[in-house]
């Protein structure tokens, strides 16, 4: 059964449950793909992704169509996310990275990377770096929006950007090392 | 905008290229437990929903205490003080004193007014000391014959001066409304009902394991014994039955046995829902769907059939949520004692309701899922006859000549178990509810 988003809209508001499981088969995989980004194990990602759609059926009624379904649902699972890496936040104080100079001038390229490899060096990183990273590269929020919601300065934001920026190229680099390495050999 | 120092946006826009439309399927588990989730939120609903039925209850309830409370007080100020009752009329109105005289002969002396604004004074001497008391009696027929419609004076603005010492516990208040009596010819009434009430079915389990002696009595059924598909444990079945609503329609009738004594009974039809919970699921090579494994399937005979055949291919853990569905007949008796009588009537009821299974069955918006019906007779594990308690307050209004209707905020206990004796679950179903209901009164 092919239901656009307003007719889903309109039978998740009435509470039916097969249309519950439409949406959340429609939009739960680019959903889950955002909350793996924001944690460090799958299992965290999946109770995101659980609490998250418990909200948006919740809450749909709510939904005023001014904007996209999928971007709502989004907004709710990266708040769900940042609900969740707050306590590590507060366990691991931000504190401003001293001012990293920028040692790659080349342009480093993700060619030859796959999702998987990706996703995996976003993990890598520090929860701070990884959260800030997420907001201000993927989902395009700028420093000052970042900081409102993090309840950080700018500066944090962006030193801990700077930071997560130079751990990934060094690890891009050092990828790329590997895999130059290894065509060399044949 | 972004950071404007930054030297390189090819990066932040590669890495979003590369992950923002990327899509990754969750584990089925993340789903189930939505489900689940979902499913509770539903119950919180009605456990809300229980929550006004017993705000509701609880008013109503107090209500009528305060009223019979007052009501008692009011007849015992009257009886302590009857021998000093003292009613001096002198009605200027011929009918009035007419009327008087036949309810009162012999006491001339009582003085009743009818002023200019068709107030009613009534006045007492109680500094007539050979005026006799009245009776109790003769107060409350004075008392009629003051009322708006026995006067047939045109009229709603009745004041009673009861100034008097002796009058002072007579309810002025009293205006057609409760006083009115009902025609006595009014013996027998009937009527129709529809209702809705909470449904609490108190589910208990005896066992908890497939493999448990109490589950596998029955042959074999969901035992692993001998097939131990997933492994040599046990798995245990986590299965309960949470509340859920009655909604309910019928026909009763009655009859007034005394001044204040009813008796009650009738017919209703009931759909009770509830949900049962279970984490095991039978994967069967017979059917296409996954059957449920709850108790109440486990006694049927094709049930148990499919899973106690080589076709059993499998059991699985997985929440599921089925919605519960009884239907009964049921036929209350109850006894009635009437706290106020008149235009507005309270009631005290209580008494005894024997219910009839019909059926029961269990659904799941998931089609993969088999829906259950189990029937009455001997495979059910539910009785075919059941008995309730209950008691309420009925509250009545008479809309029309010989019509009233009603409102009856009530609680129901189940006296014995829903189930059969020997099934390893028992439920003993309870609730509060509120019937309405239209009422013909005749002869």
């Amino acid at each position: 059964m092919a239901l656009n988003d307003e007719d889903l809209i309109n039978d998740c508001c009435k509470g039916e449950r097969k249309a519950q499981q439409l949406l959340y088969d429609k939009y739960s995989g680019q959903m889950y793909a955002v909350a793996l980004r924001y944690s460090k194990m799958q299992q965290e990602a999946e109770d995101v992704i659980q609490e998250a759609f418990l909200k948006v059926f919740a809450n749909i009624k709510n939904f005023r169509k001014d904007s996209s379904l999928v971007y709502w649902i989004k907004r709710i699972v990266i708040n769900t996310s940042l609900n969740h890496q707050r306590s590590k936040l507060y366990l691991y104080p931000m504190v401003d990275v001293a001012d990293l100079k920028n040692k790659y001038t080349d342009e480093i390229s993700l060619s030859g990377f796959g999702y998987e490899e990706l996703l995996a060096m976003i993990r890598k990183l520090p929860s701070g770096c990884q959260v800030i990273f997420n907001l201000y590269a993927i989902e395009g929020y700028k420093h000052h929006e970042i900081a409102d919601l993090l309840n950080i300065s700018d500066g944090t934001s962006k030193s801990q950007y700077a930071r997560a920026k130079s751990l990934l190229k060094d690890w891009i680099l050092e990828n790329n090392k590997i895999s130059y390495e290894r065509s060399g050999e044949y | 905008m972004k950071d404007p120092g930054s030297t390189d946006s090819n990066f932040e826009q590669e890495w979003r290229e590369a992950l923002d439309q990327a899509s990754v399927t969750p584990p089925a588990t993340v789903w189930n437990n939505v489900d689940r989730g979902l499913a509770y939120a539903e119950i919180s609903v009605y456990k809300s929903k229980q929550l006004y039925y017993k705000w509701a209850v609880a008013a109503v309830v107090l209500i009528a205490v305060s009223l019979s409370a007052f009501q008692y007080l009011y007849f015992q100020d009257l009886l302590s003080d009857q021998t000093a009752r003292v009613i001096d009329v002198n009605a200027p109105d011929d009918l009035v004193s007419e009327k008087l005289n036949l309810i009162i002969p012999n006491r001339s002396n009582t003085k009743l007014n009818i002023g200019k604004s068709n107030a009613v004074n009534l006045q007492s001497k109680s500094e007539e000391k050979n005026t006799a008391a009245l009776t109790i009696g003769e107060v409350s027929n004075i008392f009629e014959l003051l009322l708006v419609d026995n006067l047939a004076i045109e009229s709603a603005n009745i004041q009673a001066n009861l100034n008097g010492p002796e009058l002072r516990s007579i309810p002025v208040y009293t205006s057609n409304l409760l006083m009115k009596k009902k025609d006595e010819s009014e013996r027998y009434w009937a009527g129709v009902d529809m209702g809705s009430a909470s449904f609490n079915p108190n589910f208990q389990s005896d066992g908890n394991s497939l493999l448990s002696n109490s589950l596998s009595a029955n042959s074999g059924a969901f035992s692993l014994a001998d097939n131990e598909v997933i492994d040599t444990q046990s798995p245990s079945v986590l299965e309960g039955m949470t509340a859920g609503e009655t909604v309910s329609l019928g026909v009763n009738f009655g009859i007034h046995l005394a001044k204040r004594w009813s008796l009650e009974s009738g017919v209703q039809y009931a759909r009770s829902g509830a949900t049962t919970q279970t984490n095991v699921v039978i994967q069967s090579s017979r059917i296409q769907e996954v059957l449920p494994a709850t108790s109440q399937a486990k006694a049927l005979n094709q049930f148990s059939s499919v899973v106690a055949s080589e076709s059993v291919i499998e059991y699985d853990y997985r929440d599921v949520n089925l919605r519960n569905e009884f239907q009964f007949t049921s036929i209350p008796v109850t006894a009635g004692y009437k706290l106020i009588e008149g235009k507005l009537q309270v009631e005290l009821n209580a008494g005894l309701i024997t219910n009839f299974y019909m059926g029961n069955r269990l659904t799941s918006d998931d089609s993969k899922i088999a829906e259950v019906t189990i029937g009455p007779g001997d495979q059910s594990p539910y009785r075919g006859v059941s008995f309730s308690g209950l008691a309420g307050l009925q509250v009545g209004y008479r809309v029309m000549k010989r019509f009233d209707l009603l409102i009856q905020p009530n609680y129901r206990q189940g006296i014995n178990d829903l189930t059969k004796d020997g099934t390893n679950f028992s439920t003993t179903p309870s609730g509060f509810g509120l019937l309405t209901g239209l009422r013909y009164n005749f002869n």
